[in-house]
């Protein structure tokens, strides 16, 4: 390690990484549900 | 100075030239973790996707100190730019390529130890990671030690572009490690709290940093970690971030210059064709096309030129250049910011991390359409002092003249003593010759204005 990485940086993400997960746990549902509509729709219109 | 004057912070090896080219260095100390990296084939993998620059090994004998392990002789980047040079979208793609090259490590079990924008250069309209020394092993439960610097070098700013004002990026050349958190936070809108990545990242992390100065983070986190799952989500989470800010350029005072200058349909032409003449018959290698607005000119002389670096002091010129690079994938034309009357300084620890824009000339050829008036007239700087810089950063200039009896710089003195008595035809040859020669000299349709090729005279022959 030759950066210095921050104390606060290192606290933080500790701190969040339970809301980081989650949120990216919604975001690929919402990927997911997103795509199956999109491929249902795009059967229909081919 | 062989050792790159920015090539000190990293014990695990620096850049050094040698004949005129440069190489890297990998120390013993990072011997096990470079060897490891290479043979996970992570920098393979990041090759073959263009995120990496490519290297051959060299031989030992090539190293610049007794600590050596190895020598890496890594491809040539033709022009290096500095982050306070990029405009928004040059910045955004520069984040989003360390944000995928972060996830590439980490799917191989490495991690990037810094996230400078410093690492990234552009080549051929696209970026590239340069820092092939930028990768450790991974450790299982630890944070991001390079949060911090991604959050400054990048993220802070484009937020600050997107939401508060584009210009916000000059501040890059001021706060060389990024701009501080508390200080960005503080400058951005009301509303940008209401932006959970905004929230998260930059004004909880500036209020962290600020909590913690003085913490020992092992006793404050005690035994909690950071999971990997949670790592790959903080970046995605930040590639989310990154990928939805946007600028959109428009309203600014040269993005739609270009076609109000004083040409007709067919002077422009005629002008098309002339600067064409010259660029081929000057015979670059390298071009600076500086006021090149959106590049139009650029793109003609990369006709007969390896590279074109196109500056322009409007944000919203080189953004449209930017994008007009990437949407048709071209290569060569490099857009960059520049204030020509206040050019990029030598900057960083003895002056010698970031290159002076001189420090990285000269270039074959210079071309300086529709911007003599603006230096001479617009900002008050003698004709024998812009042919002097010219002839510093230039082996040849392709270059305008606009008399004024044309409009453009009429308007420029409308509201203003003209203290300009030698800005004539005259005047401007006899200031130019005292560094260059005339080669040839054309009148640009029936317009007041004239196009010159010249010569340096102190490069003649060279």
């Amino acid at each position: 390690m030759y950066i210095d990485p921050a104390a606060g940086s290192l606290v933080l993400q500790v701190l969040i990484a339970g809301v980081v997960s989650a949120l990216a746990a919604m975001a690929r549902v919402r990927r997911a549900v997103g795509s199956f509509f999109a491929s249902l729709f795009g059967r229909r219109s081919s | 100075m062989p050792r790159l004057g920015a090539s000190f912070r990293d014990p695990s090896g620096f850049v050094f030239t040698s004949s005129g080219r440069p190489y890297r260095q990998v120390n013993r100390v990072f011997a096990e973790q470079f060897e490891a990296c290479t043979s996970s084939g992570l920098y393979e993998g990041l090759v073959a996707e263009g995120l990496l620059v490519a290297h051959t090994r060299e031989e030992l004998s090539l190293a610049l100190t007794p600590e050596a392990h190895a020598v890496l002789a890594p491809a040539i980047v033709p022009f290096i730019s500095y982050p306070y040079e990029w405009c928004f979208g040059e910045l955004k793609d520069a984040a989003l390529l360390t944000l995928d090259v972060q996830l590439r490590a980490l799917e191989r079990g490495f991690v990037l130890r810094d996230a400078s924008a410093y690492n990234v250069q552009f080549v051929d309209g696209r970026p590239i990671f340069i820092d092939t020394l930028s990768f450790e092993r991974y450790e299982g439960g630890k944070p991001w030690i390079a949060y911090r610097q991604f959050c400054q070098h990048f993220l802070l700013p484009l937020t600050l572009m997107a939401k508060r004002d584009v210009r916000c990026g000059l501040m890059l050349r001021e706060h060389l490690d990024g701009i501080p958190l508390d200080f960005g936070a503080a400058l951005l809108p009301r509303g940008s709290w209401l932006d959970l990545a905004t929230l998260l990242h930059v004004q909880l992390h500036a209020r962290s940093q600020r909590k913690h100065q003085e913490t020992d983070v092992a006793s404050t986190i005690g035994t909690r970690t950071m999971p990997k799952r949670s790592l790959i989500s903080l970046v995605e989470s930040l590639r989310a971030a990154v990928s939805r800010l946007d600028w959109r350029p428009a309203g600014t005072q040269w993005a739609e210059y270009v076609d109000e200058t004083n040409y007709s349909d067919a002077a422009t032409t005629e002008k098309h064709e002339l600067v064409r003449r010259f660029v081929r018959e000057s015979n670059p290698s390298s071009v600076w096309d500086v006021g090149a607005n959106t590049g139009v000119y650029s793109r003609i002389a990369r006709e007969h030129a390896e590279l074109v670096v196109s500056f322009d002091v409007d944000p919203a010129a080189v953004e449209r250049n930017y994008r007009a690079v990437r949407t048709r994938n071209e290569t060569g034309i490099l857009p960059l910011l520049l204030d020509v009357t206040n050019p990029s300084p030598a900057i960083g620890w003895a002056h010698r991390e970031r290159m002076s824009l001189v420090e990285r000339g000269p270039a074959d050829l210079v071309m300086a359409l529709a911007l003599v008036h603006h230096l001479a007239i617009g900002n008050n700087v003698p004709l024998d002092t812009v042919a002097a810089f010219f002839a510093e950063v230039s082996q040849a200039l392709v270059i305008e003249f606009v008399a004024k009896s044309d409009s453009q710089v009429h308007r420029l003195l409308r509201n203003r003593a003209d203290v300009f008595p030698s800005y004539t035809k005259a005047g401007f040859e006899a200031a130019f010759a005292e560094h260059f020669t005339i080669a040839e000299c054309t009148r640009v349709g029936d317009a007041d204005r004239w196009l010159y090729r010249m010569q340096s005279r102190s490069r003649m022959g060279s």
